[in-house]
């Protein structure tokens, strides 16, 4: 993965941290297509009985042992009887869309206005002198702090979520893209004038294809970080939103639905990253 | 994509010059001739050229309302202000504390899990599950679970920065024991060294470097969390002092509580690079440091 952000890098999820070079373990797969197929499978079923045996053990310690009181920690049944009624909530996904809807428009709006500023920056020296150390100082102030005061400022209703969004996903995005444009091969560039190719032009044929694989890896922490900027905003003020949702279950102790609501978070942030990682496999398919 | 448009004026300016400004050659414009002191004098003005506007621009022409946006001097009153507190200590000791407790935490409980999943596959297969599920929840998930768990007092948030700084440890201690050069574990196993022993000598010394990076990581996040955890139902901290102080309409001061937290942030992110130059100096890549 093209990272490039010593502190920005997007964290490879547990499952994605092989313990091998995939392209090595590919290799021996191409080799011995029978064993790859067979460690494969085996190491799917191993995993499957364990996740199965793990939320059985859960529902027999809660339910049957009573080792925990449901009120702290409802066994999968619960859970999954409240994610039930959840979704069959006549309102559940007017707060659904209120939350995604929030998060889409922050985070186009952080990477009109980062991968322009990126642009920009990456590009021209001067800006790069100029702009780059207040773009890092803004980085580095952790902007959660500021949740109460935009919300004082922009009120209850979506924008002071979007804004929350933008503010949170905008600097992954502009300094990503600053790193991509650096990476543009020079001579690349210097070829391209040779042959006429200049302004627009050479910024959609040289500079973006190089920049893109920078750009969507900025896209996806912009993803990650903005939901969690949706949420602070609901759980701060307001009266909507599948973050609110989940402050007031929390509060009345109604856990089984509060640990629903948790897995429709999970769903929500994870399918954000899987759209941005299939968006790059469409646009940017050279990248890895 | 609108952003292309937008651009344009820059790469025309850009254009004009000869192509060596690429590679910053001596025929490029004045700042691009710069070393690195006189690049500091130029920021450093810059910067004194950026506190001035924005206080001629908020506390003179109240461009934006001062609330919203207080100019510097309104800062800088805040820490008289804050520094004048009989409590302000209480309020910084105690985030200073749960800070340390749950970063602390995150660190070992990170290494451990990080040294053990990066070492054995079938260790990483099988806790892969569950350190997924803890890892795909957005952490701030956490915090209203976490009053239910435990409670209203220090221990909710001191797990909140625990399981926010937890997985840049973890992964990063992870990908540094995967990193090991096989061939001196192949050498330890030459000369019949134990299994604790390879752990002690090679895979942890290895992973150093990783893990230090993983730690000024989770320092940020630490700080992060805390704020957040601070501020959503608690009393007492930095964060809490923050969400009073802002619904006060005194943001002077949140601000400078805000300048205490990057200061801290920094001074840990500082401290972490210097060990990390002198446990790991080998370590000299720019983007680790």
């Amino acid at each position: 993965m093209s990272t490039s952000l010593g502190s920005a890098r997007p964290l490879p999820t547990v499952s994605q941290v092989g313990p091998v070079d995939p392209a090595e373990i590919e290799a021996f797969h191409a080799r011995h297509p029978a064993h790859a197929t067979d460690d494969r499978r085996r190491w799917q079923v191993i995993v499957a009985l364990e996740i199965a045996t793990i939320l059985v053990v859960w529902e027999i310690l809660i339910s049957v042992l009573k080792v925990v009181r449901p009120a702290f920690m409802p066994p999968p049944s619960a859970i999954i009887m409240a994610l039930g009624e959840l979704l069959a909530r006549p309102t559940f996904p007017n707060h659904l869309m209120f939350s995604v809807g929030n998060l889409i428009v922050g985070v186009l709006l952080a990477a009109i206005v980062g991968i322009t500023l990126g642009l920009a920056v990456g590009w021209s020296r001067f800006l790069d002198l100029t702009v780059s150390p207040i773009i890092w100082t803004i980085y580095s102030v952790p902007k959660v702090a500021f949740a109460p005061l935009v919300i004082l400022a922009l009120g209850l209703g979506p924008p002071s979520k979007v804004f929350l969004v933008f503010l949170l996903g905008v600097f992954p995005i502009c300094l990503n893209t600053i790193e991509g444009v650096r990476t543009v091969d020079p001579s690349l560039v210097r070829a391209a004038r040779v042959f006429g190719t200049r302004g627009a032009r050479l910024l959609r044929t040289i500079i973006l294809p190089a920049t893109l694989p920078f750009i969507l890896v900025g896209i996806r922490r912009a993803v990650a970080l903005g939901f969690i900027g949706a949420m602070l905003g609901e759980f701060i003020g307001g009266n909507t939103g599948v973050g609110y949702l989940l402050k007031r279950a929390a509060q009345e102790f109604r856990m089984d639905e509060a640990l629903a609501i948790v897995v429709v978070m999970i769903v929500i942030a994870n399918l954000g990253l899987v759209i941005t990682t299939l968006v790059q496999r469409r646009v940017a398919p050279w990248a890895r | 994509m609108t952003s292309i448009g937008a651009t344009g004026p820059r790469l025309d300016t850009v254009r004009d010059e000869p192509p060596t400004t690429m590679e910053g050659g001596p025929t490029g414009s004045w700042w691009e001739r710069l070393d690195r002191r006189t690049t500091a004098v130029v920021l450093a003005i810059e910067a004194a050229l950026i506190l001035l506007v924005w206080q001629v621009a908020i506390g003179v022409l109240q461009l934006v309302n001062p609330v919203f946006l207080p100019p510097p001097s309104r800062i800088l009153e805040g820490f008289g202000t804050l520094a004048a507190r009989d409590d302000i200590l209480q309020h910084l000791g105690t985030s200073l504390w749960v800070w340390i407790l749950g970063f602390t935490l995150a660190v070992v409980v990170g290494v451990v899990l990080g040294v053990l999943t990066g070492a054995s596959i079938p260790v990483e297969r099988l806790s892969s599950p569950v350190l997924w599920t803890i890892y795909a929840t957005p952490w701030l998930a956490y915090r209203p679970l976490s009053v239910v768990w435990f409670g209203f007092g220090l221990a909710p948030i001191v797990f909140l920065v625990f399981i926010a700084s937890l997985f840049p440890v973890l992964l990063n201690t992870a990908a540094g024991v995967r990193s090991v050069d096989p061939s001196l574990l192949q050498a330890s196993r030459v000369f019949g060294i134990s299994r604790l022993r390879t752990y002690r000598s090679i895979l942890l010394p290895s992973a150093l470097p990783f893990v230090i990076v993983g730690m000024r990581q989770s320092a940020v996040m630490a700080t992060i969390s805390l704020i957040v955890a601070e501020m959503m139902g608690s009393s007492v901290g930095l964060g809490a002092l923050v969400g009073i102080l802002t619904s006060r309409y005194q943001t002077g001061q949140a601000f400078a509580l805000v300048v205490i937290a990057v200061l801290w942030t920094v001074i840990i992110g500082q401290l972490l690079k210097a060990i990390g130059q002198r446990v790991a100096p080998w370590q000299t890549d720019a983007r680790l440091s």
